[in-house]
C-alpha cells in the first residue's frame, strides 16, 4: 500500500501542460480498482448508493461533458473511501505519500538554488516541485504531517517543511488541527501550537508583501456563488460550467474560475441541500468517533478546503477519501458507545461491577 | 493521457490539429474542448474564416467563455457579419455586465464601421 501511495504521489509526467494532474487521475483511475479487486474489497452498499445518487445530478447538470469528468474524479474518491474502510489505519501510506513528498521538497529546494528551473516542469507558481503549484503540495504535505506527528514517524517530519515553506492556508490548518489535537493532553501545547502559527503565518504574510489580493478575490467569488445557490443543486460539475454567468465581482474577461475555492460551496453549489445533508452526516460521524491520525488528516484537508480546492488535486482528495473510509471502518470506535440495550454489548449494574455479560 | 499528450505537443509545436485530435480523443475535459478555438486566437496561423467556424462551433458547447466570445466579436466585425457581431456582443455584454464595449473602424480593414 506504502508503494502505491509514493507511485501515485511521485508520478509527474514534465512535458505534459498537465503533468500534475492528469498523471495522477489516470494512475488512481487504474490502480484502486485493480487494488480493490485484489484485495477483494467489498463496497458498502451506502457507497453505492451514494455513487448512484451522484450520478443522477448528471440529468441536471448543464453540461454532460463536465459532468462526467468530474464524476469519474469523484468515482475515484469512492474507490479510495471503500479501500480506506477495509484498512484499520493508514500508516504505510502517509509513509508512502511522506516519502514522495521528500521527492518534492528535493525538486524544490533544486529550484530555489536554481539548480532547477522554477517552472521547468510547466509549473503555475515558482517553488511548483513535482505537483505543479506549491499550493496542493503544501496540502498534501499538511495533511501527511499531522498524521505522521499522531502515529510518532517524526523522522519523516524534516523532509516534508520545504513542501509546506510557502503555501499559507495548509499551514495554518496544520496549525489549527495541530492545536486541537494537543488541547486534550496540554493546553500550554496548544498556546504554543497556535502563536507559532501565527507567526509563521504573519512571515509568510510579511514575505508576499502583505498582498490581501487573493483572499480578495476568494471574497468577490463567493458573493458571486452564494446567490447562485439552491435547493436541489446545479448538478454534479456544473460550477466550472455556470460560474461566469453569476460572475459580476470580477470579470470574466480577465480571468476563468474554475472552482469557488472552498469545497463547501462547492459542493452546495453543485448538491444543493443533498449535499448540506451529506457533508453534516459526515462531520458527525467525524464527531463522534474517537480521533486518531486519519481523522486529524481528514480535517486538515476540510480546513484546507475553506480556502482552496483540495477536492479536486488528485492525491489530496485520495487521501482524504481513504481517511474518511478509515474513520467509517472498524479502526475508529465511537467515544460514547451507543448502550443497545436488552441483550446487547454492554453489561449493566451489578453484572457490569462483576464483570459478567 | 493521449489526449493531453497531443494537445502539449500541439502547444509546443503549433499544430492546430493536434487540439483537434485531443478535443476528438477526450472532450470531457474542458480545456480539450475549447482547445482547438483558443490555438486559433493565439497562434493565428489560420484564416479569419476557419478560425470564425471553430470558434462558433466551439461557443455551441461552451457559451460562457467571455473571451471566446469577444475574440468572435472581433472576427464577426472583420468579416462584416453584422447580425452574428451583435449576437456575440449581446453574449459577451451578458456575461461582462461591467464592461463596455466599442467597436473602432480603421480605414481600409474589412467588416462593419
Amino acid at each position: 500500500m506504502g508503494l502505491f501511495a509514493f507511485l501515485g504521489t511521485v508520478l509527474y509526467v514534465p512535458f505534459l501542460s498537465a503533468g500534475a494532474t492528469v498523471p495522477r487521475w489516470a494512475f488512481f483511475a487504474v490502480a484502486l480498482p485493480a487494488v480493490l479487486l485484489w484485495k477483494d474489497v467489498d463496497i458498502p452498499v451506502r457507497a453505492a448508493l451514494l455513487a448512484v445518487a451522484v450520478g443522477l445530478t448528471l440529468f441536471w447538470s448543464p453540461n454532460t461533458n463536465d459532468g462526467l469528468f468530474f464524476y469519474g474524479q469523484f468515482l475515484i474518491g469512492v474507490a479510495a473511501f471503500c479501500l480506506g474502510r477495509s484498512l484499520t489505519d493508514l500508516r504505510p501510506i502517509f509513509i508512502g505519500v511522506a516519502l514522495a513528498l521528500w521527492a518534492n521538497s528535493l525538486v524544490v529546494l533544486g529550484q530555489l538554488a536554481d539548480v532547477l528551473p522554477d517552472r521547468m516542469f510547466t509549473g503555475v507558481t515558482w517553488a511548483s516541485g513535482l505537483f505543479g503549484n506549491y499550493v496542493p503540495a503544501g496540502e498534501a504535505a499538511a495533511m501527511v504531517a499531522i498524521a505522521l506527528v499522531a502515529y510518532r514517524l517524526w523522522w519523516l517530519i524534516p523532509g516534508l517543511l520545504p513542501s509546506l515553506a510557502f503555501p499559507r492556508g495548509p499551514v495554518v490548518a496544520l496549525g489549527v488541527v495541530g492545536s486541537l489535537m494537543l488541547w486534550r493532553i496540554s493546553r500550554r501545547g496548544t498556546a504554543f501550537v497556535l502563536l507559532l502559527t501565527a507567526l509563521l503565518f504573519g512571515a509568510m504574510f510579511w514575505r508576499q508583501g502583505f498582498s490581501t489580493a487573493s483572499f480578495q478575490q476568494r471574497l468577490d467569488m463567493w458573493r458571486d456563488v452564494l446567490p447562485g445557490l439552491t435547493w436541489w443543486g446545479h448538478g454534479i460539475g456544473s460550477f466550472d460550467f455556470l460560474y461566469p454567468t453569476f460572475q459580476t465581482h470580477t470579470n470574466a474577461l480577465q480571468v476563468r474560475i474554475e472552482h469557488p475555492h472552498n469545497d463547501l460551496l462547492n459542493v452546495l453549489f453543485e448538491f444543493g441541500a443533498a449535499g448540506g445533508l451529506f457533508v453534516a452526516l459526515v462531520v458527525r460521524r467525524c464527531w463522534r468517533v474517537d480521533p486518531g491520525p486519519e481523522l486529524y488528516s481528514f480535517v486538515v484537508f476540510v480546513v484546507c478546503g475553506t480556502v482552496s480546492f483540495p477536492m479536486f488535486t488528485p492525491i489530496t482528495w485520495v487521501l482524504a477519501c481513504l481517511c474518511l473510509g478509515c474513520v467509517y471502518g472498524d479502526g475508529y470506535t465511537l467515544r460514547h458507545p451507543v448502550d443497545v440495550g436488552g441483550t446487547g454489548v454492554f453489561a449493566r449494574g451489578e453484572d457490569a461491577r462483576s464483570g459478567a455479560v | 493521457m493521449w489526449a493531453e499528450l497531443e494537445y502539449s505537443r500541439g502547444a509546443k509545436t503549433q499544430d492546430l490539429e493536434r487540439f483537434d485530435r485531443a478535443n476528438l480523443l477526450f472532450p470531457l475535459k474542458r480545456v480539450n474542448r475549447t482547445g482547438p478555438a483558443y490555438a486559433r486566437i493565439v497562434m493565428q496561423n489560420t484564416t479569419m474564416e476557419e478560425a470564425h467556424y471553430v470558434l462558433t462551433r466551439v461557443l455551441e458547447q461552451n457559451p460562457n467563455h467571455a473571451d471566446l466570445w469577444f475574440n468572435l466579436a472581433q472576427l464577426d466585425l472583420k468579416l462584416g457579419l453584422q447580425s452574428e457581431y451583435e449576437y456575440a456582443l449581446g453574449r459577451l455584454q451578458r456575461l461582462t455586465p461591467q464592461n463596455t464595449y466599442q467597436a473602432v473602424w480603421t480605414p481600409g480593414a474589412k467588416g462593419t464601421p
